[in-house]
């Protein structure tokens, strides 16, 4: 589905991907871990376009997505979360989840201003269409709140909502447990896994190793902008080259063995 | 949408019974001053307190729509509604030049793109004398009329300009509640994640400016044709600051209050002829102290009035 060619992207003399090459298969789970500063993000950034790699390809469903701008990478059906979420704040709940489903209207600018009937039905559908996702992600009381005055466990599931609303073929999300305490970490794990029923690819970074080894169908490991490792988790925990890559980080080591 | 709709109808009245009340020429005269400001600061709240960008050129944006009108009804003798409507298109399409390869670039490369074509077509009002007449300007610009009624007296002129206002306040609220609107709020808030959920940041920030512009251009024409005569003044970078200044004091986030600012920042100079001589920097001052302590203008201000009162009369049932 998604398939990297030896990307490589720099930012000054930090080669932050340095030849990352590796496949995403339609409807599994991927996980994503390495060190910090192994090119996680950057990769994700690459593949979502806010920064164009300095060379190799990126293929989504056999297109090639390179050189795409980021709106236009999003209109194939690829969206994600980020490290920090980045939630509207000034908006209400229920606005930014309208903001995620931006894709499944049409209404431009003179439809906008004059309102035809058919605009006032798409505007209806879209905000049944969001409040939909709101109750899936338990935020129902919260609609007309303001974003920004969230709690930290909510935005993260907002952030995971408003992608949820453009109807992902690919997601790609950044840490999504992050900050979270042990209860948020688990519905979040949950609610990850209910939607492999629903068809949609993911690929997630991810830090608390029982949340990837858990979900992941396959985890690739990246360390210092190369990838190390990759296949079934358990394989993948014992491999020398992902504990060598750890070796220093103590409890890294504890939790890859867990 | 509700609330605005609300302030919608409710400034609609205000406009039709006004003039039970007000019967000199000269508070007419500040009412449609406020109005034709009114009409630019709609435009400019949507560019900047939706999507987040600076214009520091709309007075020239509004000249350009006044000496089209001007020029082509004066010179070339064209109907005023025609001359008005080939302003708006011209303003829009020099809107989409600048527009278009300055907003690619992050940053605030509008405000100074802007900044420099005001201070342009402030040059081209005053040198180009053939067309403009230079620095005197030019006279006699003639009345507008529609259904058999000439717009020349201050009452007349006023309905004209209100019912203009009202018109594009509706049209600017549906925009705001739209879908373009929640992406453009999407613009200002945080670009990444806007365009990572496919909206086309570039885009829109090209549209909504152009659309600002276009406000400013009809102004500028309505303008013209109100004093029946332009000349450069009116249209340089001071005119824009305050244009800007009117945003802010209002509060960018809300037409409603940029209307508020429009209204202030038009009367206030009237009614304290003593401020004249320190304008610039009694703006400069409030400009200062809004940003430091009311960042939401004064929209935000009410706003947070009536929050405050409605917990107070909450708390007050709560005891009772």
């Amino acid at each position: 589905m998604l398939k990297l060619e030896n990307i490589r992207k720099s930012f000054g003399g930090l080669k932050a991907l340095d030849g990352v090459s590796f496949e995403v298969n339609p409807g599994e789970i991927l996980g994503l871990i390495g060190p910090n500063g192994a090119g996680k993000t950057t990769l994700f950034n690459v593949v979502s376009g806010i920064f164009p790699s300095d060379s190799g390809s990126v293929f989504f469903q056999r297109k090639n997505i390179t050189r795409l701008p980021t709106h236009q990478i999003a209109r194939l059906g690829i969206f994600r979360t980020f490290q920090n979420p980045s939630i509207f704040e000034a908006m209400s709940v229920l606005e930014n989840l309208m903001v995620g489903n931006h894709l499944q209207g049409r209404a431009g600018f003179f439809s906008a201003i004059f309102k035809p009937p058919w605009e006032r039905k798409e505007e209806q559908r879209m905000r049944e269409q969001a409040q939909a996702v709101l109750k899936g992600i338990g935020l129902s009381d919260s609609a007309d709140a303001a974003a920004g005055s969230l709690p930290f466990g909510k935005l993260r599931m907002l952030e995971l909502g408003r992608a949820l609303c453009a109807e992902p073929h690919l997601l790609m999300l950044d840490e999504p447990a992050a900050g979270l305490n042990q209860r948020e970490t688990e519905d979040l794990t949950n609610f990850i896994a209910g939607l492999r029923a629903k068809k949609i690819t993911i690929v997630v970074i991810e830090h608390d190793m029982s949340l990837v080894m858990g979900l992941s169908d396959r985890v690739a490991v990246l360390d210092q902008g190369r990838k190390i490792a990759e296949g079934a988790p358990q394989a993948v925990q014992h491999n020398p080259a992902v504990l060598k890559a750890y070796l220093g980080e103590e409890d890294w080591i504890k939790s890859l063995r867990r | 949408m509700k609330r605005d709709a609300v302030i919608w109808a409710a400034l609609t009245l205000l406009v039709f019974t006004l003039p039970a009340f007000v019967h000199s020429p000269y508070y007419y005269s500040v009412l449609i001053i406020i109005g034709i400001f009114g009409i630019v600061v709609l435009g400019l709240t949507m560019l900047i307190g939706y999507a987040g960008q600076i214009s520091l050129g709309h007075a020239g944006f509004f000249g350009f729509g006044a000496y089209f009108s001007a020029v082509l009804t004066t010179r070339f003798h064209l109907d005023p509604w025609l001359a008005m409507l080939v302003g708006l298109v011209a303003t829009i399409v020099l809107a989409f030049l600048l527009g278009i390869p300055t907003l690619k670039l992050h940053g605030h490369y509008l405000a100074m793109a802007t900044l420099g074509l005001g201070m342009v077509l402030q040059i081209i009002f005053k040198e180009e004398v053939e067309l403009t007449g230079g620095p005197t300007g030019l006279t006699d610009v003639p009345h507008l009329k529609a259904f058999g009624m000439v717009f020349a007296s201050d009452q007349k002129f006023y309905f004209l300009v209100w019912i203009f206002l009202l018109v594009l306040y509706g049209l600017s609220i549906n925009l705001v509640h739209s879908r373009l609107g929640r992406a453009l709020r999407a613009i200002s808030s945080n670009q990444t994640a806007a365009g990572s959920l496919g909206i086309p940041v570039n885009r829109l920030k090209l549209l909504i400016f152009a659309v600002s512009a276009g406000y400013a251009s009809l102004a500028g024409s309505l303008y013209a044709h109100y004093l029946s005569f332009v000349n450069p003044s009116p249209f340089g970078f001071l005119v824009s600051v305050k244009l800007v200044a009117m945003v802010v004091i209002g509060g960018s986030q809300s037409l409603w209050g940029a209307l508020l600012g429009a209204g202030l920042l038009t009367a206030l100079p009237e009614f304290l002829a003593v401020l004249q001589d320190y304008e610039m920097l009694v703006y400069g001052a409030i400009l200062i102290v809004m940003m430091m302590f009311a960042p939401q203008g004064l929209a935000g201000i009410l706003a947070g009035l009536h929050e405050w009162v409605k917990n107070r009369d909450h708390k007050k049932n709560a005891q009772a």
